[in-house]
């Protein structure tokens, strides 16, 4: 009973299962950030207190922003989109169930990785969540807990970057007929703004943290130079870091929409107005990262322009906030617990919003910045709005996750408790503009004295709701009285087309919106080939998989052993080549099947294949990330008044036939996809393997290129300042990308030894795109670092 | 009607400074901290007019439409409706308001970006390191810790760092800047010797300190501007000691 317990659980890939994964984990890490936040405001009651010493302190709050972001805030929004949008569109689960295991299973450990800094010599990470540099750097911050907080973070990109394709494809190819995309939900039209920003904001702090690692680990200069340094770290980190924010509010955001329409009882007002208020914000949010850099000295027109843009995002925000009271006006409002979230979410959300326009002057960040005058206006709008509403959120889908319901007074109890505890904590900072963030402790001449007792005091007490909050969880969750199928009388598919208590039966779309989906596999003998015995008697149907959990058990123990020492890399490097070996395996041997969706509403997407739509979500972030990288490249060079001249380091004629070689490789690949395409295959295998044998000459040159330059006289190394750092990261990270493509070639000629079925022509069809890609950045990559 | 005016002539006398910027060219005394209280104070009457009529809304609509009886028909009226006209006005709104402030704004900051040159100011270099300030004069003459100044001249501070990322700030005066190695940002201010109570040293003091995590030391990083009268600021500047 146990095993079959543990099983499932490790081994799921339903999107249920993954939601309630999602939900357990990101509170766990909450609780914990949360433990963090209240050791903080212990230290900062009294001035010159002695609870946390500076080290201490500085690991607390780096760790507790961190935790907060990107382990609990996003990931419990990630929670409900797992769990609610497939039944929301009428899709039986999302579009790669393995991949979605991965992305929690790559975001558990990852999280994992960057808290066992604690336990490491010299402590986590404490060089703040923004990990701004040259701080970060291995002269300044020796201890491995900020190689290993970077390379959690790193872990989450990959969790990110997979789960985001998952999302946007479902959303854009597993609608039901008739779902249009003005009928889909508000919550699901919200989930979809932040995969978008996550898709295109994500690579640029992996490439950030990749730079960094490797400044720390392999002596290159991008943040340790005055050409980089601090200002190349705020560009690329803040490039992500802004439409992070967003990420962390939107999915509440949208949770607040479907709460606010079934507890006012009306439909959203002017829901075309709130989507594109939805992609206003998706847009702009990537154009105003420099409000955190007025300081640093950049040019005043860039400021200006920042300064006009910030206030500019405001302007959707404000279109948002007129929607939600026109919404209730002449409305019949019920103030059940998840509308008092929603209501206090958005109340606070107004705060945090006005404090921010006052961020977003040039001038008045003169005063402002790096003091507790942000640390309120931040506060207010990720704990505030994001985390009220997803408490909201919590209280709403509770009854359908769990088939319990929660007590409404301990909901109406927590809520109060938590409303006046938070606006204790940070109503006070606002007073505080003196004094700087991240101190450990400050003088009683200061002042400041009894605002931050206020705020502490608040902080025990918001403590105190959270215990409320999880008491009413487990008392519910334990002996909660039964929920009805639709208890709230909610209008969106996962209320009125599913009967409710416990997990329950997926794929049946309402009759309303057309023909149900096939609604289970277990009637077809083929759906399961391997003698796995049927993991709980709940899930309905067998498709599970061990390769998410051992992949990601993988890469965590590589990526922590660039702290912890090269055996345990070596021996993540290992388990990850087994997984992955296993993976191919499964499917040479077709052990796992996606269950298959009927045809529903696909457009603009009707004669495109999943996995095609998933490739180009897929480049798209990869178009980020090498943007990212070779933006910094031109951003270094362009402030280094020294670069080597052209051919003086490279050999350009064999990087030139190198080039060649890559580019037939190129050719040779659409060739085979031109033939796939016109219906003759008699040729491809051939035209694959000379794309593989060519793909290999090149990584042999570039392994001799790179040969010679390191052991030349002088060597070359990546140490050897900025050009060396530039073109082995680049050169190495294309080798990298060139590699794997390598490795799947070899996939596709094994899978396509026994003959040709569609779905293996559309395999090569896609990978085609991925070959075609990584060629194309080469040709950027080539001029830039050898020719010029 | 008197409350109102009342309320106007405060609005009207708070904002007036910022007003006085935007529409006359600076003279060279003024001081960043009073001109920025009222930037600050023309953003806060905009944010506190615009809060209070959404977070009253939010706190009013529920009560006053709130559902009575306990007839539930799921699913009536949830008709969508749309009448753009009044976002449409919010939006125009917020416009106006924010193009207000923004160009308030860019006045300020032009005002702190306006530095004297150092033949009218007194030129001093600032070096942040890990964990103080370092402070050099133009005759060479160097401190750490501590910047005394003659009153009611212009101080130009010139501000790096050594190490890492610092930010440097006299913040009851208004003035910041970060401090990052390879850099040289410039700021400037010019303080009268009257304040409230002097200092240990018997003279105006004001704190300086960094606003940018910088190690272990970071809420140490604190520093003293003492600012003295020309005759006893000239006996120091040109004696040895610190």
């Amino acid at each position: 009973m146990v095993k079959t317990w543990i099983k499932r659980w490790l081994y799921t890939t339903d999107h249920k299962d993954v939601g309630i994964l999602y939900f357990v984990t990101s509170f766990y890490f909450g609780f914990l950030a949360a433990l963090l936040a209240l050791f903080m405001r212990t230290q900062l009651a009294v001035p010159n207190n002695k609870f946390l010493g500076a080290a201490e302190y500085n690991q607390a709050v780096t760790m507790h922003g961190l935790l907060m972001v990107f382990w609990f805030l996003s990931p419990l929004g990630i929670a409900f989109a797992n769990y609610f949008i497939p039944p929301q569109i009428g899709a039986k689960d999302l579009a790669f169930p393995r991949l979605n295991a991965l992305s929690y299973w790559l975001y558990a450990f990852g999280g994992l990785v960057t808290f066992i800094g604690f336990f490491s010599p010299g402590g986590a990470a404490n060089a703040g969540w923004t990990n701004y540099s040259p701080l970060t750097s291995i002269q300044f911050s020796p201890n491995a807990g900020e190689t290993l907080a970077a390379a959690g973070l790193i872990i989450v990109s990959a969790s990110v970057t997979v789960g985001t394709i998952n999302i946007l494809t479902t959303i854009l190819f597993h609608r039901a007929p008739g779902m249009t995309f003005m009928k889909m939900p508000m919550f699901t039209w919200f989930i979809f703004f932040t995969m978008l920003q996550m898709l295109w904001s994500f690579p640029s702090l992996l490439a950030g943290l990749i730079m960094l690692e490797s400044d720390r680990l392999l002596g290159t200069m991008f943040f340790t130079s005055v050409a980089g340094g601090s200002i190349l770290w705020d560009n690329v980190f803040w490039f992500f870091g802004h439409p992070e924010v967003y990420v962390v509010l939107l999915p509440a955001i949208g949770a607040v929409m479907e709460i606010f329409q079934v507890f006012s009882n009306r439909a959203l007002y002017a829901k075309k107005v709130a989507v594109g208020a939805g992609f206003a914000i998706v847009a702009i949010s990537f154009m105003i990262y420099g409000h955190h850099m007025f300081l640093t000295g950049i040019n005043v027109t860039e400021q200006e322009v920042f300064t006009i843009n910030t206030e500019t995002v405001s302007i959707p925000f404000g279109a948002l906030m007129v929607i939600f009271i026109a919404t209730m006006y002449r409305s019949a409002v019920k103030l059940a617990t998840p509308m008092l979230f929603a209501l206090g979410s958005l109340a606070i959300f107004v705060i945090g919003g006005l404090t921010g326009v006052f961020n977003s002057s040039l001038a008045l960040d003169i005063a402002q910045r790096g003091t507790f005058f942000v640390v309120g206006h931040f506060h207010y709008v990720m704990v505030g709005a994001s985390l009220f509403g997803l408490f909201g959120a919590t209280y709403y889908w509770w009854p359908k996750m769990t088939g319990k319901m929660l007590s409404e007074s301990l909901g109406k109890l927590h809520f109060t408790v938590s409303i006046i505890g938070f606006n204790l904590i940070f109503f006070p900072m606002f007073f505080l503009m003196d004094m700087p963030r991240r101190i450990v402790t400050y003088t009683a001449d200061t002042g400041w004295g009894p605002l931050n007792l206020l705020a502490s005091i608040g902080a025990y007490i918001f403590i105190f709701g959270h215990i409320i909050f999880l008491t009413n969880l487990l008392r519910s969750y334990a002996r909660g009285p039964p929920a009805a199928p639709n208890p709230w009388n909610g209008t969106t598919l996962e209320w009125t087309s599913w009967k409710g208590g416990g997990p329950s039966p997926i794929g049946v779309a309402a009759s309303s919106i057309g023909r149900p989906l096939l609604s289970s596999l277990s009637a077809d003998p083929h759906s399961v080939r391997s003698s796995h015995e049927t993991v709980g008697s709940e899930i309905g149907h067998q498709h599970w998989s061990s390769r998410p959990i051992e992949l990601s058990l993988g890469l965590a123990v590589a990526l922590a052993g660039l702290g912890f020492g090269f055996p345990i890399f070596v021996l993540g490097l290992v388990i990850l080549a087994w997984a992955l070996v296993g993976w191919v395996s499964d499917d040479l041997h077709d052990k796992f099947l996606v269950p298959d969706e009927q045809p529903g509403n696909r457009w603009p997407f009707q004669t495109t294949t999943k996995l095609k739509l998933g490739m180009w979500a897929f480049i798209s972030s990869e178009f980020t990330f090498f943007g990212v990288l070779l933006g910094s490249y031109a951003f270094v060079r362009y402030n280094f008044s020294y670069w080597p001249p052209p051919g003086s380091i490279h050999n350009i004629p064999i990087a030139g036939a190198n080039t060649i070689i890559l580019l037939t490789s190129g050719l040779t690949m659409l060739l085979a996809v031109q033939s796939i395409k016109a219906g003759t295959i008699k040729h491809v295998r051939a035209l694959l393997g000379s794309t593989l044998a060519l793909g290999v000459v090149f990584m042999i040159i570039k392994g001799s290129e790179w040969y010679d330059l390191l052991t030349g006289s002088p060597p070359f190394t990546p140490q050897t300042g900025l050009p060396g750092s530039t073109f082995f990261v680049i050169t190495g990270i294309h080798g990298a990308h060139v590699t794997a493509g390598l490795v799947a070639l070899v996939y596709l000629l094994v899978r396509t030894r026994n003959g040709w079925t569609p779905g293996k022509r559309a395999t090569v069809e896609h990978f085609g795109l991925y070959w075609a890609f990584v060629d194309m950045v080469w040709v950027f990559v080539f001029p830039l670092l050898y020719l010029v | 009607m008197k409350i109102l005016s009342k309320l106007i002539n405060g609005i009207g006398s708070s904002t007036r400074p910022v007003l006085e910027t935007l529409s006359v060219a600076f003279a060279s005394v003024a001081e960043p901290a009073a001109t920025y209280q009222s930037l600050f104070n023309l953003y806060l009457i905009f944010a506190i007019v615009a809060g209070s009529i959404t977070i009253g809304s939010l706190i009013l609509f529920p009560i006053l439409y709130r559902k009575r009886g306990t007839a539930e028909e799921p699913g009536t009226e949830r008709k969508e409706r749309g009448n753009l006209k009044v976002i449409g006005l919010v939006v125009v709104l917020m416009v106006a308001t924010l193009s207000t402030t923004a160009y308030a704004s860019f006045s300020v900051k032009d005002f702190y970006l306006r530095h004297p040159d150092c033949k009218t100011a007194i030129c001093v270099q600032v070096e942040a390191f890990q964990w103080a300030w370092n402070f050099t004069y133009p005759n060479g003459k160097n401190v750490v810790g501590l910047l005394r100044v003659p009153q009611d001249t212009p101080i130009v501070l010139n501000v790096t760092s050594n190490d890492v990322f610092h930010s440097f700030s006299i913040q009851s005066l208004r003035i910041k800047t970060d401090a990052i190695r390879g850099r040289y940002n410039v700021i400037w201010f010019n303080v009268p010797g009257t304040c409230p109570s002097n200092g240990k040293s018997g003279y105006c003091e004001y704190r300086i300190q960094c606003f940018e995590l910088c190690g272990l030391g970071h809420a140490f990083m604190t520093g003293r501007l003492i600012v003295m009268p020309p005759t006893d600021f000239s006996t120091y500047y040109n004696s040895s000691g610190p």
